[in-house]
């Protein structure tokens, strides 16, 4: 079994509820996470990433509402039976290009070199 | 007979002891590999080793000075209990302030960590019945104790029948202690209590404890194997150290009767034979095995790559 991680950058101008929201809806709406697959207790998720509980807490609330997950007392958050399946992997990888570049732009560095740093990062 | 084989099983329970002392298991890692890992590791393993001595500095005052408070004894039957409530307090304090360094960007696995995910079969399973043989004997032992000549409740095992002696009927019977009835059981018991939450808090703890960086995982959950076998020694020596004696002091009493067994006092006879010199061997490994605790170690110079010629001696290949 392949292990999924979700990461989550304090530096991004993106909140940190909302990083791991889109990487979660990636995961479940592609199919990675198939519906009745359990997701980290929230304390656990926190802990890892070094963030407060509540903000994971946020994630997964907004999740359950978009109808991604359920969470049940006790029975923790699983992905939902019917989840939306919203995001092909293709189109998970160009939303995060998207971002990316969008970074890029707030940082003031134009787009031919954002994909050049890619190129030369996935090279080394 | 019961004491006959207890002092037989002794050398037994030294080789497994000394068996259990050379059987360190050591990771070697590179100089700079891992250092989130090693901090962990380090940190651990030197509040379980701090847990181990003070739970035997514990162990060894209930040994030598619970005879002087409590001459009856049960001071000094809670030592092994303190030896193990010492490493699972180590371990605990160990795992709740060992984090990873957080930095910028940080990841997190998906996965769900979990109590039951972390315990291995077969230490889980001994451990499982161990606790059930000491908890039968201690309920034997309360069910069939009387109180012993000042009126201690629990305190010996009182036995009465009538024999035919010379064509006659002859009442006859005798009271033998100590005997391990709720005098000493209750004690026994508190205590194990007590560490069955620590056991409970210790497993909570190593599963809660935050992951280190991704490329550590294979480690990080090696070194939560390692972390959760030795809680699992630790409760496994307190249950064997209390049991050995227990079981040992019941076959005794057992075995010398006046009166003729019923069924029940023969099993019970017969399982504590067997269970006090067993416990007392596997009481001695799990002791060996908690004084070695597994260690990462850190190579002192970074690995040659295949071919490189090697700064000393012949190239590697």
């Amino acid at each position: 079994m392949t292990l999924q991680a979700v990461t989550v950058d304090v530096l991004d101008p993106t909140p940190p509820y909302e990083q791991l929201r889109r990487q979660l809806a990636d995961l479940v709406g592609s199919g990675v996470l198939a519906p009745g697959d359990r997701l980290p207790p929230v304390r656990q998720l926190a802990a890892d990433l070094g963030l407060a509980a509540g903000t994971v807490a946020r994630t997964y609330r907004e999740l359950e509402q978009a109808g991604y997950v359920r969470s049940r007392r006790g029975g923790g958050t699983r992905v939902a039976p019917a989840p939306p399946a919203t995001a092909t992997p293709q189109q998970a990888l160009e939303d995060a290009a998207a971002a990316y570049l969008e970074r890029a732009a707030v940082l003031g560095i134009p787009a031919d070199e954002a994909v050049a740093t890619v190129r030369r990062v996935a090279g080394a | 007979m019961g004491i006959g084989i207890s002092v037989l099983a002794l050398p037994v329970a030294v080789v497994a002891f000394a068996v259990a002392l050379v059987r360190r298991r050591t990771v070697t890692v590179g100089v700079n590999e891992h250092p989130d890992l090693v901090r962990i590791a380090g940190r651990t393993r030197a509040w379980r080793v701090v847990g181990l001595l003070l739970g035997i500095l514990a162990g060894g005052l209930l040994l030598v000075l619970g005879q002087r408070v409590d001459a009856l004894g049960r001071l000094t039957a809670l030592a092994p209990a303190a030896v193990g409530a010492g490493v699972l307090l180590g371990t605990i304090v160990g795992e709740l302030t060992a984090r990873p360094a957080v930095g910028v960007r940080r990841a997190a696995v998906v996965e769900t960590r979990t109590v039951r995910g972390l315990l291995p079969r077969t230490a889980t399973g001994l451990l499982v019945v161990a606790a059930a043989v000491l908890a039968g004997t201690l309920a034997v032992g309360a069910a069939w104790g009387a109180p012993d000549d000042l009126g201690r409740a629990g305190r010996s095992f009182t036995e009465s029948c009538q024999r035919v002696v010379d064509g006659v009927y002859v009442s006859t019977g005798a009271s033998q202690g100590p005997w391990p009835g709720s005098f000493y059981a209750v004690p026994l018991g508190a205590a194990l209590g007590v560490l069955a939450v620590l056991v409970l808090a210790a497993l909570l703890a190593v599963a809660r404890r935050p992951r280190p960086a991704l490329e550590s995982l294979g480690l990080d959950s090696m070194l939560r194997r390692w972390s959760v076998g030795n809680i699992l020694t630790a409760a496994t020596f307190t249950v064997l150290g209390t049991l050995g004696p227990v079981a040992t002091l019941v076959a005794l009493t057992l075995s010398d009767r006046q009166c003729p067994a019923t069924t029940a006092e023969v099993v019970v006879r017969w399982v504590t034979l067997v269970a006090g010199p067993l416990a007392l061997v596997g009481g001695a490994a799990a002791l060996g095995a908690l004084l070695v605790t597994p260690t990462i170690r850190v190579d002192d110079l970074p690995r040659p790559l295949p071919g490189e010629a090697a700064p000393v001696g012949a190239p590697v290949r």
